[in-house]
């Protein structure tokens, strides 16, 4: 019953988010000649966040027509980074974050945009993390948001509030995701997908 | 990271409403309680609550810890917002307390502080220059959501809270808190809750206040 569980779990997030845009455009037209930085806004989850980054840039530079600075060259830039960034919602306790944009710290990514001289910021946080256990099947389900942003208007291209998930090694549910690098690498690539094909960048 | 024990999987996987979280709260700390006993604080003096960690939960905590304390008109409370502007990095990009005392009974009842935390306390204190600094963080939380066949849940939250009052000129720790507190609601109120333990927080210091 345990595994049958958890593997419907598993298969009825991969059906809804292989079935539905990962992201909420308020709008789709982006300069594929732009340059873009994806950025770390959390620090809490340092591995997870550095995994995602790498291989949402890694996508991003071999799927669209935009130039994508490498993390390397995001750090020489800025110095200090990763730093945490004011997200647009508020976590209290172990709840689901609440999305609450009026707490952006958009003149921070503004500055950021600058100093790093992009056009767009693909900017994400991991705002909350739980482990689930039962028995020996685990799962670890991540909060995330994260927000493609053009520079200087400020104007919001794409929003995504959502779930990312992997399995301990002893759990049977198939092909999902196994470990952080697992969950990073399957979920960039879905995230990456969405932008390119709802924002025309594509190669 | 916070882990979660499911009780009844199918249940969870289903209706996403059913899972256990361990907790120990058997033993629930120690209350505001000064370093030399007798020891009073000052009212009219100023004072800075400051985040201890720059994770999301302290740093809620430490606002309405410092708003609660304002609320009562004991001490001169330097605001967040200004704290913010006096302190680089605050609360974001900076902690003070760099180690973990959850679990570790025998430190978690004394004034412990490293002497990297006291040193980037007193670098606070070079900024902000208030009497008193209380640095506030939430050492460990944990919950407990049970889901009933018959319909509905009941969720038990837990939070330890720590404190530590450190007491200018001479920057010694005057006092200190380490205490589980509990809260029981039909949904999991974390908000009231944490507004709960920042007033009771906030009376066991004004116990220990002239």
């Amino acid at each position: 019953m345990k595994k049958f569980a958890a593997a419907l779990l598993a298969f009825s997030v991969f059906f809804i988010l292989s079935c539905s845009s990962t992201h909420n455009f308020i709008n789709k037209d982006v300069n594929p000649k732009s340059k873009i930085a994806v950025i770390i806004g959390e620090t809490k989850y340092s591995a997870e966040s550095a995994s995602y980054a790498k291989h949402f840039t890694a996508g991003l530079a071999g799927g669209s027509r935009l130039t994508v600075l490498t993390q390397n060259q995001v750090k020489a830039a800025l110095g200090t980074y990763p730093e945490r960034i004011q997200g647009p919602y508020k976590v209290i306790g172990m709840e689901k974050p609440k999305m609450d944009y009026t707490r952006h710290d958009l003149d921070r990514l503004a500055a950021i945009a600058k100093k790093l001289n992009v056009q767009y910021l693909y900017v994400f946080w991991f705002a909350q993390s739980v482990k689930e256990i039962a028995g020996k099947d685990e799962v670890t389900k991540y909060w995330y948001v994260g927000e493609l942003i053009e520079f200087p208007s400020r104007r919001i291209i794409a929003q995504a509030d959502s779930t990312m998930f992997y399995f301990g090694k002893d759990t049977g549910v198939g092909d999902a995701p196994r470990s952080i690098e697992d969950m990073c690498k399957v979920f960039s690539e879905m995230y990456v997908k969405d932008i390119i094909n709802n924002t025309g960048i594509a190669k | 990271m916070f882990y979660v024990k499911k009780v009844n999987v199918f249940i969870m996987c289903l209706l996403c409403t059913s899972f256990f979280y361990n907790c120990s709260s058997a033993d629930l700390g120690k209350k505001y309680t000064p370093v030399e006993p007798g020891f009073m604080l000052e009212p009219g003096k100023s004072i800075a609550v400051i985040s201890g960690r720059n994770d999301d939960n302290d740093i809620q905590l430490t606002e309405m810890v410092s708003e609660k304390l304002t609320a009562t008109k004991k001490f001169k409370v330097l605001q967040q917002s200004d704290i913010k502007k006096m302190v680089p990095k605050y609360p974001l990009n900076l902690s003070v307390i760099d180690f973990s005392i959850a679990g570790d009974q025998a430190k978690r009842y004394t004034p412990y502080l490293t002497s990297t935390s006291k040193a980037t306390i007193d670098a606070v204190h070079k900024s902000v220059k208030t009497d008193y600094i209380l640095v506030v963080w939430v050492e460990g939380i944990n919950a407990q959501i049970v889901s009933h066949y018959g319909g509905g849940s009941s969720q038990t939250n837990y939070m330890l809270v720590m404190s530590r009052l450190i007491s200018y000129p001479d920057g010694n720790v005057a006092g200190y808190s380490a205490r589980w507190n509990e809260d029981s609601s039909i949904f999991g109120d974390w908000e009231g809750f944490f507004r709960d333990v920042s007033k009771s927080l906030v009376k066991d210091i004004l116990n220990k206040t002239k």
